[in-house]
């Protein structure tokens, strides 16, 4: 028994640069899960394999692996086999879109000049605190 | 300093607040966060907009000049 998923997440790849932040946050989430990333890693499942772009390789009861597939109008999909597994990867999908939006959220307001005082993660979430000169 | 503060909460909504500003310039640099973000792949809708009494308030600029010069 197994089950092959993908999960549509909410970011979408436009360019070279959100696909390096996708990385970093792969990365923050990887760490978490004491793993790390891999690309172009092949996916395997019970009766089934995918070759993915990136990739956080962890033993899974049918798996050996969570996925990410870059499809080609940029949005992405946590593929593998998740069965047993289904509160990991939905906390992952979460993890993973709310670090890609920190991330997105810190980059932007650097090339814009402001100043990041302060990240923090708290009970309600992550608290990006930002000074605006001019 | 002005400061504009992000919080992504759990389900991964995102709430901007901005201090420190007068006029509508904090709705200007939001605006430009956005775009920015979605450049990046984040096309966020904006859900609700509560502007505070500093939008209100006018900037005033005072320039002198003097007769005769």
């Amino acid at each position: 028994m197994s089950c092959w998923s993908r999960i549509r997440c909410k970011i979408k790849i436009k360019n070279d640069a959100s696909r390096a932040l996708l990385r970093k946050a792969l990365e923050v989430i990887a760490k978490k899960l004491n793993s790390e990333v891999k690309e172009n890693f092949l996916v395997v499942g019970y009766s089934n394999q995918w070759r993915c772009h990136f990739a956080i390789p962890k033993r899974l009861a049918f798996g050996n692996a969570i996925g990410v597939y870059i499809k080609k109008d940029g949005s992405i999909m946590l593929v593998g086999d998740f069965h047993g597994a289904f509160n990991l990867v939905r906390r992952v999908k979460r993890d993973l879109e709310r670090t890609y939006m920190a991330l997105a959220i810190i980059q932007s307001a650097q090339q814009l000049g402001w100043m990041v005082n302060n990240v923090n993660e708290v009970t309600e979430g992550i608290v990006i605190d930002l000074g605006v000169r001019r | 300093m002005r400061r504009i503060k992000v919080l992504i909460d759990r389900k991964g909504k995102i709430i901007v607040d901005a201090e420190g500003f007068v006029g509508p310039v904090c709705v200007k640099e939001v605006d430009k966060l956005l775009s920015s973000l979605k450049e990046l792949g984040l096309d966020l809708d904006i859900e609700e907009h509560k502007l505070k009494p500093e939008f209100y308030q006018r900037v005033e600029i005072r320039k002198e000049v003097k007769v005769g010069e």
